[in-house]
């Protein structure tokens, strides 16, 4: 009877042992407390931010969209509204064709030409370094294309071939070659763009010095010359402007 | 094996009842199994050496959880680890209480 006694009570000792065992160990996931260094700390701040950015950003994305569709879902229970869903439509896809640049655009800007220099042609007795220093090379064209950028030109051609973010501007011995396209000096550029602020920032003079002033100084001494026009026109991209490797990202 | 089933079936029933103590009592209760399973040990070699009471093995099971966990929780307060007080006394009593029981059991089945 002693002995069955002593069961009972280790047995409800151990049960409770166990209760409080099982209680301590937890067998949920819990929360892991991590202390975080000052660089970890920002990193993680940046990374909340930009996220909290990325949300907003969707959240237009989303509510332009939303009343898109809105429209027309308005539209389309009216079959003569339904010319007008495909019109916006076929706005929107010419606005994204000229955006890319496989539509030509037109609008006010500037035209520039630019050829070696006279002094080619006129004194024989450059040296080679000098002679180098008076043609017009790809660089000098790249450097343009940079700076047209910059100062916020919105479409811009070499000798009517568009320029696209594809577009190469290579050296090839005398010619220079865009859009697998050889051309010569003199190369006519044209960008569409705000023609003012073009002009001051291609032929500045302080701490940045502008491409065109550049070109024109008596080192260089090309030709140069700069009009500013009402109305540029800038031809479509010709060639072939397929991925082959780059794929679309989903959800984007 | 009376102890081993209790323990188990004890760990199912917590396991099923699901109840999670708050993470910063955690450690006193650490040291309050430390104190009860010295207690079963206890009980164990009592029940050997036939001389268990009942008595004193309740008062002995939750008093030196309570006074364990007490003196953990004191020590927390003063600054000074007094939990490794219970954690060697309690540790050291657990093996000593085991060589004791190892010894009867090997014994007792000697003499059989």
């Amino acid at each position: 009877m002693k002995g069955y006694e002593t069961k009972i009570f280790v047995f409800i000792a151990s049960f409770i042992v166990g209760i409080l065992i099982v209680m301590n160990i937890s067998f949920k996931p819990t929360e892991q407390t991590k202390f975080l260094t000052a660089e970890e700390y920002m990193d993680a701040i940046n990374e909340r931010s930009k996220l909290a950015n990325d949300i907003n950003l969707l959240r237009q994305q989303y509510a332009a969209n939303y009343s898109k569709y809105q429209q027309y879902m308005e539209n389309a229970s009216n079959p003569s509204d339904s010319l007008k869903i495909i019109e916006s439509m076929e706005k929107e896809l010419a606005r994204n064709r000229a955006l890319v640049g496989i539509e030509a655009v037109e609008g006010q800007g500037v035209s520039i030409t630019i050829d070696d220099s006279i002094e080619l042609h006129l004194n024989n007795q450059l040296s080679d370094f000098e002679t180098n220093s008076k043609i017009v090379h790809n660089t000098d064209i790249i450097e343009l294309l940079y700076q047209l950028n910059l100062a916020g030109a919105e479409a811009i051609s070499v000798n009517g071939m568009r320029i696209m973010s594809n577009s190469e501007v290579a050296c090839a011995g005398p010619f220079i070659v865009i859009n697998d396209v050889k051309l010569t000096a003199p190369f006519h550029i044209d960008a569409i763009g705000n023609s003012q602020s073009i002009k001051e920032y291609l032929y500045a003079q302080d701490s940045h010095i502008g491409i065109l002033s550049t070109l024109t100084n008596p080192f260089r001494n090309l030709y140069v010359d700069f009009q500013i026009q009402e109305r540029v026109k800038i031809p479509a991209y010709i060639g072939n402007y397929d991925f082959k490797y780059a794929k679309e990202v989903k959800n984007n | 094996m009376i102890a081993i089933l209790g323990l188990l079936i004890g760990v199912i029933a917590g396991i099923l009842w699901d109840v999670n103590i708050p993470e910063k009592f955690s450690p006193y209760i650490s040291v309050a199994i430390l104190a009860c399973l010295d207690s079963v040990f206890g009980a164990i070699r009592a029940n050997l050496s036939n001389n268990f009471q009942a008595d004193i093995f309740i008062s002995g099971f939750f008093g030196n959880a309570a006074l364990a966990a007490g003196l953990a929780y004191l020590g927390d307060k003063l600054g000074i680890p007094i939990y490794i007080a219970a954690v060697i006394v309690f540790g050291g009593r657990i093996f000593n209480n085991f060589a004791i029981i190892r010894r009867l059991l090997i014994e007792k089945a000697k003499s059989r």
